[in-house]
């Protein structure tokens, strides 16, 4: 049987000789229909929350009393709130406060657990001992209730929120990284480079974080909606985004007040929030399984 | 460590503006002063600090600035108890479920039997619990009229706040029980009990069975922990008198007792989720025992 | 009398790529109490080929989709998974490549020692535990009784090796299949494992099928070799035959390669080329690309397997030397 899977290797590998790792990972990405689709509508997204003040006709403010809640209609495509306000229009301000958290803690918690997982793996010895030890301490605390004592003593701040939600994450972040560099640092070839007299700055740039990358991409992808779904979380308790500007989070709180009598309000913010998770966990597999062949596939 | 996270707690709250005697209405400033006194607020920081430390060694969480003449520990007791079971309950069905589904698919991948339950999981990840709950008070105890909407009296009361908190865990089991499955049952040890002509069931839970939990098991401390932070919705959507709804409360209250009480409390359960996390994986993986 | 009676057996794999013939035509006799070597290089189907035979090979992508494997009379090929069980390891037992990765490391000794007992015989507890202290002694592990209550992580690699082969003898089987047995060894500890196989064959009197890349191998332990390649049995003949006089080019190329103390090398002759896609493979001798021999004749046609008047001994060839 090894001898069946030995061959049923190479026969797959075959067609992509010749390709570098990049390429070879860019191809099997691109075969994975889920992952392509799931970019596709993640860019449409994106632009049409980077865009949304262009695309509607509508503020995401002004209250129109007299209109009321009406169900989705050639004008309101999602229908309106109870207070008549657009909401598709409010669904795509939430998408740029929801993306926005999202990318944005994921950048903290990379900056913070790149640089702990690689100090901690590439010095080694005693740091890394205390450097764990820490990290395992803080693995264990209840951050969300952290960042709920935070949210209320400063007062709802959004920019706090982004900062707060990427520093709580960063800790598996840091773990997988120090697990590469360990892993690369018994490698022949860094062993080659010091040999010749490579400084170590240029090790850990040359030869470090090219092998890095792909696990830290995959995981930024999953850290990602993680994130969204924690504004979202805090918004629902009236800890996060406040009227009148609207988040995934404080739409779908309304739109579970209205559950009952208005459902497009809870139907139309919940279902864009469960794609856009939807699609980033597709594409954070389909990164897993392009870039690291070996661990799925089965 | 307890004693690193109280004094964080601590400063944080303290040093936060605004205080659990702010209202609307200026408060005339002896009665202010009283109060203030009663409680040790007019006392410098460290003192205030130094005061707090000697409690808690004693066990003593201090009295609560908003609810009058109960103490921490008093609103600990009575409202443990409740978040306990349900938090108990939640872990319990995410576990059941999520292990079973997990292994169900590993039994037999790329079918139905594979596909259904992880479509399942994959939306079971997607779907915060704060919309999960409402939709199934809405089918189930209003359409259907099987539960109460709220509440905490009777036993059946505990079925839904315990399915809302616990699907997202399920679905995350689900997903790492098939996925440590699926690698052991890959193994040549695998082969090896085949080829002694074992049956596909002691196949199964006796060789594969120790392996296969373990990415979930390691899960277990995470899962603990959102199901604590969960909680806080849970109770707020179903209105139970839990000590997560009390938590949140008082975080909006600033009662800075219980607030530092309870994120206390809850670091300690979650410190010992941990230990019975590690025990769990040094039963399950014997390599581990001996190094 | 033949234990085993293999006939034209083909088990293939239905990928994405195609199908990849891993055996194609292959067959074999086992005589009671003699050892079969099967030789070739990683991917020649020599490990698919017996694991075909225990219903061990991955459905779907693997079927078999010819053959016959009679054993005692009844066609292994064509019994249900029940009644395979009861084959497996009580009456054909197998031995893994990988002592490492062979033995469940969750679970103690004693357990996967002697549950093939529990499966296939109503011994109690203590009779299993009992037999399977003897066994363990038997290949040679010191302090049995109390190591067998031992994880494997707690043995090296080459008594883990004769953990397993003390696992697949404690049935008292019929025929032994051991897969590249000392291949993950050390070249010390390959020497004790097949002292103690070499010995357990004189003291227990069972047929072996024992399959290698490993020509030394062969030469200690083997009464009659099969040679495989891409798939086919290309030459099989008694130890002796093969060794002396090889009638496959394939074979030829093989014996030439090993290194000799007799003989001074400035290199080591080598067989040019490599072994075909599976997926591939054209009409034609499956050892035509790379024979040094090649006629027009080898690419059109595949041979079929030519005896030698003198003994049992055939050769898949077009010009075999007495064709």
């Amino acid at each position: 049987m090894t001898d069946a899977a030995y061959k049923l290797g190479l026969a797959g590998k075959g067609e992509e000789k010749g390709t570098s790792l990049w390429m070879d990972s860019y191809y099997r990405l691109k075969k994975n229909k889920m992952a392509v689709v799931s970019f596709f509508y993640l860019l449409l997204q994106a632009a049409a929350a980077v865009f949304a003040p262009l695309l509607v006709q509508f503020s995401y403010e002004e209250t129109d009393l007299v209109l009321g809640a009406v169900p989705p209609n050639a004008a309101h495509w999602f229908g309106t709130d109870d207070l008549g306000r657009d909401l598709f229009t409010r669904t795509l301000y939430g998408a740029r406060v929801s993306l926005a958290i999202g990318v944005l803690a994921a950048f903290v918690s990379v900056v913070i657990g790149i640089a702990y997982g690689a100090i901690s793996g590439f010095i080694g010895g005693r740091t890394d001992y205390v450097m764990q030890r820490l990290l395992e301490i803080l693995y264990a605390m209840p951050f969300m209730l952290f960042v709920i004592i935070l949210m209320v003593m400063v007062g709802r701040n959004i920019y706090v929120m982004f900062i707060a939600l990427g520093a709580i994450q960063w800790l598996s972040m840091a773990r997988i990284v120090r697990g590469q560099v360990i892993a690369l640092k018994r490698m022949e070839y860094v062993d080659a480079a010091r040999a010749i007299g490579v400084s170590n700055l240029k090790i850990i740039f040359r030869h470090m974080v090219p092998n890095v990358m792909g696990p830290v991409i995959v995981y930024t992808t999953l850290t990602v909606p993680a994130v969204v779904l924690e504004e979202a979380f805090l918004s629902f308790l009236g800890l996060g985004v406040q009227e009148p500007m609207s988040s995934w989070g404080t739409l779908i709180n309304d739109g579970v007040a209205a559950m009952e009598v208005y459902p497009w309000m809870l139907i139309f913010p919940c279902s864009t929030l469960m794609l856009t998770l939807l699609a980033l966990n597709f594409i954070g597999d389909g990164l897993r399984d392009a870039l690291d062949p070996k661990v799925s596939r089965h | 460590m307890l004693w690193i996270l109280a004094t964080i707690t601590f400063f944080m709250v303290r040093c936060a503006p605004g205080g659990p005697f702010d209202t609307d209405k200026p408060i005339p400033p002896e009665i202010l002063k009283n109060i203030q006194a009663k409680y040790n607020l007019d006392q410098p920081m460290l003192v205030q600090y130094g005061h707090y430390l000697a409690d808690l060694v004693r066990g003593d969480l201090g009295p609560s600035f908003r609810y009058a003449n109960r103490t921490v520990n008093e609103i600990i007791a009575e409202t443990l108890p409740v978040s306990a079971q349900l938090g108990l309950l939640g872990f319990l069905f995410a576990l059941s479920i999520g292990l079973i589904s997990g292994m169900l698919a590993s039994s037999k991948p790329n079918s139905l039997r594979d596909y259904v339950p992880m479509g399942l999981s994959l939306l079971g990840v997607c779907m915060p619990s704060f919309v999960i709950g409402p939709l199934l008070v809405l089918v189930f105890a209003l359409w259907l009229g099987w539960f109460n909407t709220s509440g905490w009296e009777e036993a059946s009361d505990r079925v839904l706040p315990a399915l809302t908190l616990g699907i997202m865990y399920a679905a995350y089991f689900s997903r790492l029980a098939r996925v440590g499955f699926l690698d052991i049952l890959h193994q040549d040890f695998i082969k090896t009990a085949k080829a002694k002509g074992l049956s596909a069931g002691r196949i199964f839970f006796r060789h594969a069975f120790k392996g296969g939990v373990l990415p979930a098991t390691t899960f277990g401390g995470l899962a603990m922990s959102g199901i604590v932070c969960g909680s806080l919705v849970v109770e707020t959507i179903f209105n139970i008198p839990g000590l997560g709804r009390f938590f949140v409360q008082s975080a909006m209250n600033r009662d800075y007792t219980l607030v530092i009480g309870t994120a206390l409390l809850y670091a300690t359960l979650l410190l010992i989720m941990n230990l019975v996390v590690d025990i769990a994986y040094v039963y399950l993986d014997p390599r581990v025992r001996h190094d | 009398m033949a234990v085993l009676d293999v006939k034209n057996l083909k088990t293939y794999f239905y990928t994405r790529e195609g199908v990849v013939k891993a055996v194609d035509d292959f067959s074999f006799t086992l005589e009671m109490g003699m050892t079969l070597g099967i030789v070739g290089e990683s991917g020649s189907g020599k490990s698919v080929s017996v694991c075909s035979l225990l219903g061990l090979i991955p459905k779907p992508p693997g079927r078999i989709v010819a053959g016959q494997a009679l054993y005692r009379g009844n066609d292994l090929l064509q019994m249900s998974e029940s009644q395979l069980r009861r084959v497996r390891g009580k009456k054909i037992a197998m031995i893994f490549q990988d002592p490492m990765t062979s033995l469940n490391p969750y679970l103690r000794i004693a357990t996967q020692l002697t549950e093939v007992l529990a499966m296939h015989t109503d011994m109690t507890a203590s009779q299993r535990l009992a037999r399977g202290i003897e066994c363990m002694n038997l290949v040679g592990i010191p302090n049995a009784a109390s190591r067998i209550h031992d994880y494997p992580h707690q043995f090296s690699g080459g008594m883990r090796q004769r953990v397993m082969i003390a696992m697949a003898l404690i049935t008292d089987p019929d025929i032994l299949i051991a897969d590249e047995p000392t291949t993950a060894l050390d070249v010390t500890i390959q020497a004790q494992i097949l002292d103690l196989l070499v010995d357990l064959q004189r003291k227990i009197r069972m047929s072996v099928i024992i399959i290698t890349h490993d020509l030394g191998v062969i030469a200690r332990l083997s009464d009659r070799v099969l040679i495989m390649y891409a798939g086919n049995k290309v030459e099989e003949g008694a130890a002796d035959d093969i060794f002396y006089r090889p009638q496959h080019p394939y074979t030829q190329g093989l014996l030439r390669s090993l290194p000799r103390l007799d003989v001074e090398h400035e290199e080591l002759p080598s067989i040019a080329g490599s072994p075909p896609d599976l997926v591939l493979l054209k009409q034609g001798c499956v050892f035509a690309p790379r024979c040094p021999q090649r006629q027009a004749v080898c690419v059109e046609d595949r041979p079929i397997p030519i005896k030698r008047a003198s003994s049992q001994h055939t050769a898949k060839c077009h010009w075999s030397a007495d064709a």
